[in-house]
């Protein structure tokens, strides 16, 4: 059974209780970011870029899923990383960096998908499913056997959890931050969310045991 | 029988599970930024305040001789554990950055190939270049051996200027007039140059447009198809000199004579492809190498206007598409044309065209009244048109159909938003075809085709709205 509360934590953050390379690693970049984000604070240009260097592919990734769309990607970024510098000021240490530009970019991915919201379109699934005489291979493969199908069949909010706690191994509580939300709510959406994604690998896992 | 119960009957834990999901999670595969990125970044940054005020209330407090109490030793313990720090923190510094994307020195992923290539599609203004298709096993007549100097714009202006045949082809987007000399196909061997000349051509698909299909389907194929795709393996090589990617893909197979295998090498520095090898069933179809690649090119003048030979007769044929503003579609056509309110990143709007006298497409009632708007990103470009349905909505066929490189059939969709909504429409998205989408509305017949991927042409469709 899974504890009640930071149920989230990944195997690894207890290793590195015990002194493994990836937790002295993990150790070291936050040695690097207070650096960083001191110099940031005061500034400097560099410093900043570096800064969210250490984020950057971990907010790809997230963006990315959510918007589902490259250019949109880089576009929200650019507005989540100018959000971020302008709102330095703010940024009060209560969080960690990391999860408060986390915050920052879901919230604007977010904006994208509110304001592209007039473009939405239904999918077969959505409507109920019409009869497809040839439906097109890869997407009925992607469909059925991808996982990246499965995350992008479930609501961005559900999605963006189950990134933030599963992929990037964020903890309950700072995943709640990063999606400003209750730990409770994130515990409901990774539940409903890993459900979902469970059944898509273990279809992959049928497939594969086959081949 | 569910996923959880077969879990369960696995007897993997909670927490085993939720491993095994975040480490498939972590290897989805995640784009590259565009080439730029970085810089765009850095200037708008420049000119973003940084909240300075902050900055000093939340600096570290500085250790100064002066704020030293008497007699305390110049060399504090802070400032000991303050220079160790600092150590710490460069020795780290090296560590991370060494980490970090596009500074690591392992070979790219597929993801980030695909990505720098669409990127630099996307982001240029032109290229320039000598293109050699050569044809391992031609299926096709038209298939033969060739080898061009080409010069592309993000207009749409192209020059095709043959170098081991006579053939030449000029289209000036400024004027949109397209003229040709080239060689009957019809005459084999024959030396013998026509001269054409086409006027009033529409921005493209699904009604004639500028004859640049010998580039699209050299290169902007090969960006779709890789666009399109999902893995593949990836090595560095040096090919001419060059550092190099090569992403060796599965693409989709469609109609027989198309691959279903791509290894395309990818100059690093460009994000171009200067070679691509197109194989079936293991064998290679084609070959396909551009030489002398230069990105945004100077432009010479009259690059895009191809003189006559004096005293030549001039085959000359007019489509009849001029452009418009956008406003004043609806008064030429009689009806009020739809409009995306949700275009992809980086597109624009670059031209509107109309066209009053009826032309066919494909099998279809021949219908005048066609708006085409064009929207371009650098070497990208997607249209969306509307026409009269006319008397027989249900005589109308997929205006685009070529049969050429199309996956087995339409996909069909059906809308909840816009003009579109509660309508079905029909999507093809194949490697080597032009993906587009088509559907008919009570009044109206509407395409969207181009450097879309699927969930774009989606995105495009579903914002559609009546815009005078």
């Amino acid at each position: 059974m899974r504890p009640a509360s930071g149920a989230g934590k990944r195997i690894g953050d207890q290793a590195s209780r015990g002194g493994d390379p990836a937790a002295a690693r993990k150790q070291e970049q936050k040695v690097v970011e207070a650096g960083l984000l001191a110099r940031a604070r005061a500034g400097d240009l560099d410093a900043f870029v570096q800064l969210i260097g250490l984020h950057d592919r971990a907010l790809r990734a997230l963006t990315y899923r959510l918007l589902e769309d490259p250019q949109l990607m880089d576009d929200v970024l650019q507005e989540a990383y100018l959000k971020a510098f302008r709102s330095l000021r703010r940024f009060e240490g209560r969080s960690a960096f990391g999860s408060w530009l986390h915050r920052i970019a879901y919230n604007a991915c977010m904006d994208q998908l509110r304001r592209s919201s007039g473009g939405r379109h239904l999918s077969l699934g959505e409507t109920g499913g019409l009869p497809d005489p040839m439906p097109d291979p890869g997407d009925v493969a992607a469909q059925r056997h991808d996982l990246a199908a499965a995350l992008a069949s479930l609501p961005p909010k559900m999605r963006a959890t189950v990134l933030l706690v599963d992929a990037e191994g964020m903890d309950y509580r700072t995943a709640a931050q990063a999606l400003g939300i209750p730990v409770g709510t994130v515990r409901s959406r990774l539940s409903q969310a890993r459900r979902v994604l469970r059944r898509a690998l273990s279809q992959d896992e049928r497939g594969h045991d086959r081949s | 029988m569910s996923g959880d119960r077969q879990y369960r009957q696995g007897r993997r834990t909670d927490r085993e599970r939720d491993e095994i999901l975040g480490a498939a999670l972590r290897r989805l595969e995640v784009p590259a930024h565009r080439p730029g990125f970085h810089d765009d970044l850095r200037a708008k940054l420049s000119t973003a305040p940084p909240g300075r005020d902050a900055a000093d209330l939340e600096r570290p407090t500085r250790l100064t001789w002066a704020r030293l109490p008497r007699g305390q030793a110049r060399h504090p313990r802070g400032w000991t554990l303050g220079l160790a720090a600092a150590a710490a923190v460069a020795l780290a510094l090296v560590l991370v950055i060494a980490s970090l994307p596009g500074t690591s020195p392992g070979t790219a992923s597929a993801a980030e190939v695909r990505a720098a290539v669409s990127r630099a599609w996307a982001s240029a203004r032109g290229i320039a270049g000598v293109l050699t298709v050569d044809y391992r096993h031609p299926v096709a007549a038209s298939q033969q051996d060739q080898r061009w100097r080409f010069l592309l714009t993000a207009r749409g202006d192209f020059r095709l200027t043959g170098l081991d045949h006579p053939g030449a082809v000029a289209y000036d987007a400024t004027t949109n007039i397209e003229r040709g000399l080239n060689t009957s196909a019809s005459i084999p061997g024959s030396t013998v140059l026509f001269a054409s000349q086409l006027t009033g051509l529409a921005p493209g698909p699904p009604d004639p447009g500028p004859s640049s299909a010998l580039l699209d389907r050299s290169l902007g194929s090969v960006v779709r198809a890789l666009a399109a795709g999902h893995a593949g393996q990836v090595r560095e090589v040096t090919y001419r000199g060059r550092p190099a990617w090569v992403l060796d893909t599965s693409v989709p197979a469609s109609a027989d004579a198309f691959p279903d295998h791509l290894q395309v090498t990818v100059d690093r520095q460009t994000g171009f492809p200067v070679r691509v090898l197109a194989s079936r069933d293991g064998q290679t179809i084609s070959e396909t190498r551009i030489e002398d690649l230069t990105v945004n090119p100077p432009i010479p003048a009259h690059a895009f206007t191809l003189k006559f030979p004096p005293g030549k007769q001039v085959f000359r044929t007019d489509f009849g598409f001029h452009r418009v503003a956008r406003s004043d579609a609806a008064r030429i056509t009689g009806y009020t044309p739809l409009v995306p309110g949700s275009i992809p990143g980086g597109y624009r709007l670059s031209q509107v065209m109309v066209a009053v006298k009826p032309s066919p497409t494909g099998t279809n009632p021949p219908v005048g009244d066609v708006v085409s708007l064009s929207y371009r990103r650098g070497l990208d470009q997607f249209i969306v048109t509307t026409r009269p349905v006319g008397p027989d909505p249900g005589a109308w066929r997929d205006p685009l159909a070529t049969g050429e490189g199309n996956l087995k059939g339409p996909q069909r969709v059906m809308f909840s938003s816009g003009a579109l909504a509660g309508r079905q429409g029909h999507l093809v998205t194949g490697s080597f075809a032009a993906p587009h989408l088509w559907a008919l509305t009570s009044k109206l017949v509407v395409t969207i085709s181009g450097d879309l991927t699927r969930a774009q042409l989606l995105q495009v469709a579903g914002s559609l709205r009546a815009e005078p």
